[in-house]
């Protein structure tokens, strides 16, 4: 039996998504969210689902307002570039999660910039930039940026621009309604279009926002009357459709280039499909049917309204199989229709590498994914249930009367709240729990002095702390760190004995000691070395003793806590960790540190004797998602990737445990196509549990590793051997809190149980209690800007 | 001799004649050709059997100018027929051998195929279809078929879809030039490339297939023939751009193209637009001439016009009725919808205005199923020579000519969408009129019934508003009376009171009023039919299983009559006839029964166990009818009960005694009702009878209508069984069994089955026929036993006999 905690309280409000890229191969997207930061998603091979491959952080006025990714000869990766409204143009490093280049725009703001085709990687190619001055600027690309010329200017602002397939015409769309087009050696003006249709609206309330060039010579305009209009490359008007309610903010192609997707800040995505001259029209008795147009026609297809908010961006990804010699990675065949059978809207039918998929971000955090080729026949795929969450830590070392102090962490600050964690003390806490309720005041918050660059708040639950047990079953915030830096925050440690909490951001880490006595929590800071480098990753190990932190270029410190000492540095080869630091794990002895890499490479080290141990050979070709040492046997490592596969590692023995080598086939499929992805595990502290609790924001899953896995008596209504198991089970009013069970099935193993509410942290607490942090998803849409008007009919 | 009529216009799909003058509709087993310019029926095309399904105009060369008033029908009668329309004359049969649910015939020059759907086997869920190929010249099928068909009833795997409410037949459609025919499966889109005429095979019949989402219900080719238009039972219509490029003209497509950016890689088409407006089921479809404009239109009864570049809407709102067709005509702005409530609506597209509407005789009034207890008038005798009153939905009052078989005119105050007209009820000389509505409640909110009165004032306007009175009793209204002579009416109510309403003179502004002038009740049963004696001097009320007896003009009960035994039964209907002392009544229930009283002293006449679905009484006295669905088989199907067979028996009556004095069979008689019409000379001119006796007028479920003389020794006696066809070939007379759904069979054998089956429940002996009631009901506790007014209590022997049985079988039990 378990129990079940929920948190509802934590802060949890993520940024739009302002503008989409994909990488010059197609499997990658960036995603540039409002707070600066900038995602990296991948598609899993071998799984349906999309993850985070790695995060840049932002900082505080960032003002992203495009994204380019062009290839380059000297990355494989090719060059990410950000524009702008500070006037910036930005190039980043995806290895050191850092700013590369920069330089000013000399025109204001940037727009839109747009890199010149080229046929090879070609690294001296220009990149345009839409200024806010009326001008559109080249930039040189060699080893930085190098600015070539500038455009005539125009009145009014330039906010979208876009290249000719050739390289040779740069086409700029301004806040002056008109489309121009530049010679872009010779920077004379060769045309320029009126974008607005017939008067329907004044020339200087119409902008363009945003153009593009397709592989026919055709150019696309989308503007803010929602008019999405067809150009042929002398400028003539080929199509004009206006179906967004509000301005089209963003456009994307099909890999085909015979469909065009157009976004809108109505919420819309728009399908337009070119659709050719009907061989029959060339037959004589249509000919005298004068009414009937003739040649290609762009056209309507469909609309798909899956965002709450305005669509910002799209772009349109081919999510490849890296390894071409795995078999479940053939290019995937629709499956023929069954008779009588219609397709079910569900993503797991189409969502297959090699499938082109357009992905959408806007202004509610979300990015969704469609079948680029058969948009309309399938429902959007959510690909990021829970956008930017707040990362979660539990200290159970500091567990007291029934309480558990837990760290949550923000952009720009770090809370510690304390929660309840069993009801082992005091009487039994009533069914709601106290935790659920959602009118919980924090009690006064008193400012400490503040000689350092951070502030310290801590607050104090005293009204009821007389109260015994039961005051202690509410979630009470106990202090709260400020990060007063411009940069946001990196990663964050919290010491399982609460004594530590450290964090770090781009530019520097810091860490700070806790101390509990009568009541009162004081927050000190500990001065780091300054030979001390900014960290990606960081975790406490041996209770707090020392805090080990992963930087660039595959350095991992050891720190002494005391001392604040560096006893070690590891430094591991690139073959062994190229890509940032995405996961530590520290095993519970302090004897083992596991260290994965975004790029998927997983390496054991030993802590005691400070020796690399083990580099785990790839996997899949997917970075470790989550990864638990298990509490009986530190030896063996529980390791999930981005496809949803569970590995046990034998560390000591260098190999794959017994359980992987026995069950890997029979792993049910509902795992491999787990909902929202695996983003979690956590382990019961007993140590002679053998249960894991893998979780995503969707849903949650118990594994038992003493149990056997078969394939279908599980999944189906198992002839089960469950007597007797411990399984998943809430007290008191259960549905009513949106855990539902998902169905009752006897083999209490690989059950699924599917979340209401996204959840952002799942753990144990105590031995048979669990802690979910979850938030109503409607709560945080709150945070967000109201939308467009839509007129709902009936309200 | 007989006169029929009522037909339903909108039942399959019309058809247009070249010229446009005129339009070819479906009725029935017949086919009427309309004048388009004054909607009255020029032709009748009378020899199928059975009922036509389709028509199709045969368009031919210019030089052929003698083709051009050739049309085809097909029909459920295995056969397909070629007429020529202006003379009605029949010109080719052929036997098909199947049952033709829906046809097209190719517009080439050659006249060489057509194609059909025929059902070719009856399943135990349903029909399995064919499509076929007919040879026109050798008259015989090609070999093979083009495709199989599932009716709608076998469609049972798509049960999670459950808003089937209708089930439309799929029907075949071909493009306006001619090249393609297509059929909207609800699985698939077929579309077949018309033949050369020399195919041998089906399968050498180019077709491709389309895959919607949804199941769908109609298609439509664009004037074009690249697009290709489909709508489902949601309401979405899809449409599928250069349908077909990959099949049929692959030879000459442009090659090289990627087939990334199809819509679907399986259809050949080369992109799907959805539209939606819709929400409920799409019932017709049509692309204009030009091609640039989709109409649709469904069961909201709403008109669309979509534009289809840019999806912008063009509606025509409060039509009232659900779809049925859209058909084009000759001229291009013009489209005739035919609509559910039996009419047919020229509508000019430019202007969306009606240029026109021609009314059929509109369909009964259909109640939801909560109200299915509601026994609604379903036809009213209107004073004026042949007219009769239709009591309709949307608060619409249809009086119909059946003599002229024409819509005469109709009270409609406001179109009302989900109010019916469920009790009409006229004075002697219909100068006023009375209506009762009931406002259906959504949602359990906002039902009610209203009380109307209407007077005449003028010719032109048949009747207007007097009063109205909200919500007259406490329940929905059951019944409704008119008395003979004076100006006084009776409502009965579910709240277990009936009502008198009197028309009052006010002096000081010379004006009536109408105000209710007395309330009754009767042990607080509820009270579902009443009736005034002829004289104006009974009114009888019944009151669940007894019948009350009242004097409407001092409000006075008389008495109250029971039906012995039967306690568990109620009487729904009341009829008074006049001339002699007998009132008749008709009870529902598990024993339904048909009880004659002798009021004369106060005792069941006789009495038969079968369900009346009406009475009526003939006004010269003497005799009364009933419509008995006697021969339905009652079975228990999931729990439901199932009417197998629709055949319902019509019996003429003297109330002296038991035995019929004539009986008719009549075929989806169900559900239908009966009328005796007065002996005025223009009835008696209209079905060339010359007697002075009533006519009797009967309408089956359909409401198609039959008027003949009961008494006429002309009329065809038992021993002269008339087959249908005898009756055309003859062409002279004119029978009772012109169409086949209409057949009113008068045989001994019908005579003979109904004593048969009755008789045995039936004696002329009123004290014989307490004993067997009495044992009917022997389980019935003994109190319901005394349950009755003293004067019809068995004699004490034989009920202290019973309630000693009921003790005893309790105590077996």
């Amino acid at each position: 039996m378990l129990e079940i905690h929920r948190l509802r309280h934590l802060d949890w409000i993520p940024s739009a998504v302002i503008a989409l890229a994909t990488s010059p191969d197609g499997a990658a997207i960036a995603a540039a969210r409002d707070s600066g930061a900038i995602e990296v998603w991948k598609a899993a091979p071998g799984s349906v689902g999309w993850y985070c491959q790695l995060t840049i952080p932002g900082m505080q006025g960032a003002a992203i307002s495009c994204l380019e990714w062009c290839s380059s000869s000297v990355s494989r990766q090719g060059r990410l570039f950000s524009s702008g409204l500070d006037g910036f143009i930005t190039e980043w490093d995806l290895e050191r999660l850092e700013a590369k280049a920069q330089t000013d725009s000399f025109g204001g703001s940037v727009w839109q910039v747009a890199a010149q085709p080229s046929s090879q990687d070609d690294d001296s190619r220009d990149i345009a930039a839409a200024c806010d001055d009326g001008s559109v600027r080249l930039f040189t690309l060699n080893d930085s940026m190098t600015y070539k010329k500038a455009f005539p200017r125009v009145k009014g602002r330039v906010l979208s621009v876009a290249w000719s397939l050739d390289g040779k015409r740069v086409y700029g769309g301004g806040s002056d309604g008109c489309i121009r087009s530049w010679d872009a050696a010779t920077c004379i003006e060769l045309y320029r279009i009126t974008a607005g249709i017939g008067g329907q609206k004044k020339l200087e309330e119409l902008c363009v926002w945003s153009l593009l060039v397709l592989r026919s010579g055709t150019l696309v305009s989308g503007d803010s009357t929602g008019t999405t209009q067809f150009w042929d490359e002398r400028g003539m008007l080929l199509e004009a459709l206006t179906r967004h309610d509000a301005d089209v903010l963003a456009l994307a192609a099909a890999p085909s280039h015979t469909a065009v997707f157009a976004a809108g800040a109505d919420g819309q995505v728009v399908m337009y499909q070119l659709v050719h001259e009907s061989s029959r029209r060339g037959n004589s008795d249509l000919k005298e049917d004068a009414s009937v147009g003739f040649g290609d026609k762009w056209t309507y297809v469909g609309t798909k309204r899956c965002h709450s908010h305005d669509v910002r961006a799209l772009t349109v990804a081919i999510p490849v199989p890296i390894d071409a010699g795995d078999p479940t990675s053939k290019p995937w065949t629709r499956p023929t229709r069954e008779r009588n059978k219609w397709p079910e809207p569900d993503h797991r039918k189409w969502a297959r590498p090699g499938i082109p998929m357009l992905v959408s971000g806007g202004n509610d955090a979300k990015l969704f994914a469609y079948p680029a080729n058969d948009m309309m026949s399938y429902q959007p795929h959510d690909i990021c249930p829970a956008p930017e969450r707040p990362v979660v830590q539990l200290a159970p070392g500091l567990a007291q009367d029934g309480n558990v102090v837990m760290m949550a962490q923000h952009p720009t600050y770090i809370d510690i709240w304390r929660v309840a964690s069993s009801q082992s003390t005091g009487k039994r806490p009533e069914a709601e729990n106290g935790v659920d309720s959602d009118d919980i005041t924090l009690g006064k918050r008193k400012r400490s002095d503040s000689t350092s660059e951070e502030t310290l708040s801590t607050s104090y639950q005293q009204d009821q702390a007389s109260k015994g047990a039961q005051s202690g079953q509410r979630p009470v915030l106990l202090a709260k760190i400020k990060s007063k830096a411009t940069a946001h925050i990196t990663c964050s440690a919290f010491s399982e004995d609460g004594k530590f909490v450290a964090f770090s951001d781009r530019t520097k880490a810091r860490l700070f000691e806790l101390k509990h006595a009568q009541k009162q929590w004081t927050i000190k800071k500990k001065n780091l070395p300054g030979t001390v480098p900014p960290a990606h990753r960081m975790i406490f190990s041996v209770g707090s003793s020392r805090l080990i932190m992963a930087c660039s270029q595959g350095e991992i410190l050891v720190l002494d806590t005391d001392s604040l000492e560096v006893l070690h540095v590891f430094k591991l080869a690139a073959d062994d960790l190229q890509s940032p630091v995405a996961l530590l794990c520290a095993s519970p002895d302090g004897q083992w540190l596991a260290a994965g890499s975004s790029s998927g490479n997983l390496v054991i080290l030993n802590l005691e004797t400070l020796r690399h141990h083990w580099s785990v050979p790839l996997f899949d070709g997917t970075p470790a998602t989550a990864a638990v040492f298990h509490p009986g046997n530190n030896a063996v490592l529980i390791v999930t990737t981005a496809a949803n596969k569970i590995h046990v590692l034998d560390i000591a023995a260098r190999e794959l445990g017994r359980w992987s080598k026995e069950n890997h086939a029979s792993i049910p499929s509902e795992i491999l196509e787990f909902p929202g992805g695996i983003s979690g595990l956590t382990v019961s502290p007993s140590t002679g549990s053998t249960e894991i609790i893998a979780y995503s924001p969707r849903a949650m899953c118990l594994i038992d590793f003493s149990k056997p896995v078969a394939k279908n008596a599980v999944i189906a209504n198992g002839n089960g051997n469950g007597n007797g198991a411990p399984h998943l089970h809430h007290m008191g009013n259960g549905h009513a809190n949106g855990v539902h069970h998902h169905h009752h099935r006897k083999n209490k193993n690989f059950v699924l149980t599917p979340f209401k509410n996204p959840v952002l942290f799942v753990g144990y607490v105590a031995k048979s209690s669990l802690l979910i942090v979850e938030r109503p998803w409607l709560e945080v849409l709150n945070h967000f800007q109201a939308p467009v008007y839509r007129h709902r009919y009936g309200t | 001799m007989a006169l029929r009529g009522g037909s339903f216009f909108a039942d399959k799909q019309p058809s247009f004649s070249c010229d446009g003058r005129f339009l070819l509709v479906c009725t029935g087993c017949t086919v009427s050709v309309l004048s388009v310019a004054t909607g009255l029926r020029v032709a009748e095309l009378q020899g199928h059997t059975d009922r036509v399904t389709s028509i199709v105009v045969v368009k031919g060369l210019e030089e052929a100018k003698s083709v051009l008033t050739h049309a085809w029908t097909s029909s459920w009668d295995k056969t397909i027929r070629l007429w020529n329309f202006t003379t009605a004359t029949q010109i080719t049969v052929i036997d098909v051998g199947y049952k033709v649910v829906s046809m097209v015939r190719e517009q080439h020059e050659t006249l060489s195929s057509l194609y059909t759907t025929v059902i070719r086997k009856t399943e135990f869920r349903g029909y399995t279809g064919r499509v076929l190929l007919l040879h026109i010249a050798s008259q015989k099928t090609v070999e093979g078929h083009l495709a199989k068909v599932c009716f709608l009833r076998s469609l049972f795997c798509f049960a999670k879809f459950s808003t089937f409410q209708t089930s439309l037949p799929r029907v075949l459609v071909a493009s306006r030039k001619g090249s393609f025919v297509g059929m909207a499966d609800s699985a698939k889109v077929w579309v077949w490339k018309v033949p050369a005429p020399s195919v041998g095979y089906c399968s050498e019949v180019q077709a491709t297939v389309l895959h919607p989402w949804q199941p769908l219900t109609v298609m439509a080719f664009d004037p074009t023939e690249t697009l290709v238009a489909a709508a489902d039972r949601r309401g979405l219509i899809t449409v599928w751009k250069n349908v077909g490029e990959r099949t049929f003209y692959s030879s000459d497509y442009r090659r090289g193209k990627s087939d990334s950016g199809r819509a679907d890689a399986n259809d050949d088409a080369e992109s799907r637009t959805t539209y939606h407006w819709h929400h409920k089921e799409v019932a017709c479809l049509s692309f204009t001439a030009d091609g640039s404009y989709l109409l649709s239109g469904g069961r909201e009864a709403v008109f669309v016009m979509w534009h289809l570049e840019t999806g912008n809407q063009r509606f025509l709102p409060r039509l009232g009725t659900p779809f049925r067709y859209i058909t084009s005509a000759p001229d291009p702005s013009v489209f005739v919808l035919s609509m559910a409530d039996n009419s047919l609506r020229f509508l000019n597209i430019g202007s969306m205005r009606m240029d026109r509407v021609i009314f059929g005789i509109k369909p009964y009034v259909t109640c939801p199923d909560t109200l299915e207890w509601l026994n609604v008038t379903k036809v009213a005798l209107h004073h004026v020579h042949g007219t009769v009153a239709v009591p309709t939905a949307n608060l619409i009052v249809q009086f119909y000519d059946v003599l002229l078989d024409k819509h005469a005119n109709q009270v409609c105050q406001i179109l009302k969408y989900n109010t019916v007209v469920t009790h009409v009820a006229f004075s002697v000389d219909a100068s006023v009129m009375v209506t009762v509505d009931l406002r259906v409640a959504e949602a359990g909110v906002g039902g009610g019934s209203f009380l109307k009165f209407w007077t005449k004032s003028s010719e032109h306007i048949p009747y207007t508003l007097h009063t109205s009175v909200d919500s007259p009793h406490g329940g929905e209204v059951l019944a409704l009376a008119y008395h003979p002579s004076k100006n006084i009416a009776v409502t009965c109510s579910r709240a277990n009171d009936f009502k008198l309403w009197v028309q009052t003179k006010n002096e000081s502004k010379d004006t009536h009023n109408w105000r209710c002038s007395a309330t009754g009740s009767y042990k607080q049963k509820r009270m579902h039919a009443a009736a005034f004696s002829h004289d104006g001097t009974l009114l009888a009320v019944a009151a669940e299983e007894l019948i009350t007896l009242w004097n409407p003009l001092s409000n006075t009960l008389v008495c109250v009559l029971s039906i012995p035994g039967a306690f568990h039964e109620v009487v729904g209907m009341l009829s008074f006839v006049p001339k002699c002392p007998y009132l008749i009544s008709a009870s529902f229930g598990k024993q339904p029964q048909l009880t004659v009283w002798n009021l004369s002293t106060l005792s069941v006449w006789w009495s038969y166990q079968v369900e009346v679905e009406g009475i009526t009484v003939d006004p010269n006295g003497g005799h009364f009818a009933v419509l008995a669905s006697s021969h339905t088989k009652r079975y228990h199907k999931g729990g439901a009960e199932v009417k197998r067979n629709g055949t319902a028996q019509v019996c003429l009556f003297k109330p002296e005694s038991p035995l019929p004095t004539s009986v008719w069979n009549f075929k989806d008689g169900i559900g239908g009702a009966l009328l005796f019409l007065p002996p005025t000379e223009e009835v008696n001119k209209a079905i060339n009878a010359s007697s002075s006796e009533s006519k009797l007028l009967i309408l089956n479920k359909h409401r198609e209508y039959v008027i003949f003389d009961p008494y006429s020794e002309s009329n065809p006696k038992p021993a002269s069984k008339i087959a249908a066809n005898a009756a055309i070939e003859d062409g002279k007379l004119i029978s009772f069994s012109i169409y086949l759904s209409l057949t009113l069979e008068p045989s001994f054998t019908a005579l003979d089955t109904f004593n048969a089956m009755y008789l045995t429940t039936n004696t002329s002996k009123p004290i014989a026929q307490h004993d067997q009631l009495s044992k009917i009901t022997s389980t019935q506790p003994w109190g319901d036993l005394l349950n009755a007014p003293s004067h019809v209590l068995p004699s004490l022997t034989d009920i202290g006999q019973q309630i000693l049985e009921s003790f005893l079988q309790k105590k077996a039990q």
